[in-house]
């Protein structure tokens, strides 16, 4: 039992005597000035949990987009190269095969046969990315691998679809009547005009990987966001709960103002606006 | 003169010189298969174009024009096109290569000039860049070099202040001018033949003559062959040395550009010169149109193509389809079984309009229409 006062005193101290418009105010002053209070569990400050989580969620996004784009680009290019041709037809199989595969599963499968198996990757742990590169890496591959096979194949159907509508236009019919080489009217021709719809599902997807990456730190056991709100919610340690949904939210705003800049950078018809009439 | 030198000093190998023409084409066919059938876009089309010279293709929308020019180049789809016929080029035959063959001819060797200047430029690259790339890549010409030809070509082809736009996207030129970079990225490696498809249709009426004058300048300046290809006679009028009017998919008449417009034999031709305004008509005056529409290139009528939409039609139009015939002037050829000017021809319009009819079933146009 904790006594009458006792109690009285911790929720002035944690501000809950005050009305929950106050609260708020109360906590959007604090939040702007870095301060996203304390954990109700251990007392550590919520900024620091969320400082020392953080880095493993943005690395598994990182390493997961990098690896769907790099594989999801040049498979877009060629499917789109020779439409409904037989790698067309395989790719878009394995494509939907690939998105039919819940993450979990998909996880599972892939510590199974690389960890349990082939003992090639550990099927849990972390080491953060500043003590050893290599064992950080080891460590990430899995589970970047499990958010990125979703991705990829959304990505390489979005490509696949633009690069056809873009390699019917005037203007690479122009590039061939150069005499232009396939790979150049593809790369620098062809693949800038297509990737509008590319930015534009990544930065949505790489929005929602952020929750996607929840399942895939708890399969791996990875001291990322997604874990620490879960483990959160379970004690429910509210002020790190709260925490980690405004780190979410920002990051998605974040990312999407990104894509809008990059709109910009692709096409320049965007930087110009005014210009044309 | 600058193509060769170009391909001296590059060491690119020069093609083979022969003494005939620059373009042969022999029975060329070029068909499309779809869904509803056959498209028989090109059916049999013959000409040859010497050195220096200008060929205008005319015809309406559907009469296989643009297709024909993107045949002779081979810069056709990769699937469902059944091409036959032979194109000599400089005494190599086209129909022959490969594409990658085909692509040390395309840009080199052969510049095409497209309809529309506001799709056939590239919009996220920058006008400069669209006109290096082929001359870096067939010429091997360095990143400097490059530059300072594309400020010459944008030069001659009128635009001011070249070196400002090669940094320029297409979106930041008007049309005319986008037409003016789509030629001197047409012209960039020199070619000894340019295609223009069209080249004036996307533009204001007031930027169409500026943009043949220039075309014309050019090649003359570089004793270019061109096939002007257009539905417009008015454009080809003074412009070129001949003239072939095609018709669903054939040509229908060819002869020197003159004769063409003084004494031509089939009545599609004289109903295209009927179609356009005189300056010299009162106003109001109604146009003259071609009743009907072009036919289905799938259903060809038998006989020949043009008789549903014919004021000299008769029966013989419909069973036989008539072919190619030479006129009294050299080098004038035209498929009419009633040509315009004879007696057949005008016993067989007077047969029409005293019964009312064309074959179409629309009304005769009044005599001197």
């Amino acid at each position: 039992m904790i006594p009458a006062k006792g109690l009285a005193q911790c929720r002035h101290q944690l501000g809950l005597d005050q009305s929950l418009p106050g609260q708020y105010v109360q906590y959007l002053d604090n939040s702007l000035h870095g301060n996203l209070g304390t954990s109700y569990l251990n007392g550590q400050t919520v900024g620091k949990a969320v400082k020392q989580a953080l880095p493993v969620t943005v690395e598994l996004l990182v390493l997961s987009q990098l690896i769907a784009l790099v594989v999801a680009v040049p498979l877009g290019i060629l499917a789109a190269l020779r439409p409904d041709g037989v790698f067309d037809q395989v790719s878009t199989g394995v494509a939907f095969g690939l998105l039919a595969i819940p993450a979990f599963m998909l996880g599972v499968l892939l510590v199974y046969l690389f960890a349990v198996s082939f003992h090639v990757f550990p099927a849990t742990g972390w080491t953060p990315l500043t003590q050893d590169l290599g064992d950080n890496l080891k460590h990430a591959i899995l589970p970047s691998l499990t958010l990125a096979l979703g991705s990829l194949a959304v990505y390489m159907r979005v490509l696949r679809t633009d690069m056809i509508a873009t390699l019917r236009e005037d203007f690479i019919t122009t590039a061939r009547a150069k005499g232009m080489p396939t790979s150049h009217i593809l790369l620098r021709h062809a693949l800038r005009p297509s990737t509008f719809a590319l930015v534009t599902v990544a930065g949505i997807n790489i929005g929602t990987l952020i929750t996607g990456a929840f399942l895939v730190e708890f399969i791996f056991q990875l001291p990322g966001i997604g874990l620490l709100t879960l483990s959160s919610i379970y004690a429910r340690d509210y002020g790190i709960v709260q925490a980690t949904v405004l780190v979410v939210a920002v990051g998605f705003v974040v990312i999407n103002l990104l894509v809008d800049l990059l709109y910009a950078a692709i096409d320049p018809r965007t930087r110009h606006a005014r210009a044309t009439v | 003169m600058r193509a060769r030198r170009d391909r001296q000093t590059t060491g690119y190998p020069a093609a083979p010189e022969t003494s005939g023409p620059l373009l042969e084409v022999a029975d060329l066919t070029t068909h499309f298969r779809t869904g509803r059938g056959m498209v028989r876009a090109v059916d049999g089309v013959s000409f040859s174009l010497d050195r220096g010279r200008t060929l205008g293709v005319v015809g309406e929308s559907g009469s296989g024009k643009t297709v024909l020019s993107r045949s002779i180049m081979g810069l056709l789809p990769r699937t469902n096109v059944v091409r036959s016929g032979e194109v000599r080029f400089a005494g190599r035959e086209l129909t022959a290569l490969t594409e990658a063959e085909l692509r040390d001819i395309w840009g080199v060797e052969i510049g095409m000039v497209f309809q529309d200047p506001m799709t056939s430029l590239n919009p996220v690259m920058r006008v400069g860049r669209q006109i290096t790339e082929s001359l870096r890549h067939h010429l091997g010409v360095d990143r400097a070099e490059g530059r300072r030809r594309a400020v010459a070509l944008l030069d001659s082809v009128g635009i001011p202040e070249p070196e400002q736009r090669l940094g320029d996207f297409p979106h930041q030129l008007s049309g005319g001018m986008r037409q003016r970079v789509t030629i001197a990225v047409a012209l960039a490696c020199g070619p000894r033949l340019l295609m223009a498809d069209e080249p004036t249709t996307a533009l204001d009426v007031t930027v169409q003559a500026q943009i043949l004058d220039l075309l014309a300048r050019q090649q003359r300046e570089r004793y270019m062959a061109m096939v002007l290809v257009t539905h417009d006679l008015g454009v080809v009028a003074g412009r070129t040395d001949e003239i072939a009017v095609m018709y669903a998919g054939k040509i229908v008449e060819k002869a020197p550009t003159r004769t063409l417009f003084s004494d031509m034999k089939m009545p599609y031709t004289e109903a295209l010169l009927k179609s356009i305004p005189k300056l010299a008509d009162p106003s109001h005056t109604t146009l003259s149109v071609i009743p009907g529409r072009p036919p289905d290139l799938v259903n060809l009528p038998t006989g020949c193509r043009f008789y549903p939409r014919c004021p000299y039609a008769q029966q013989r139009c419909r069973d036989e389809e008539p072919p190619l015939q030479e006129a009294t002037t050299p080098g004038h050829v035209y498929r009419c079984w009633f040509p315009v000017g004879t007696p057949e021809g005008r016993d067989a319009l007077d047969r029409n309009r005293r019964e009312g009819r064309l074959d179409a079933g629309a009304p005769v146009a009044p005599a001197g229409a």
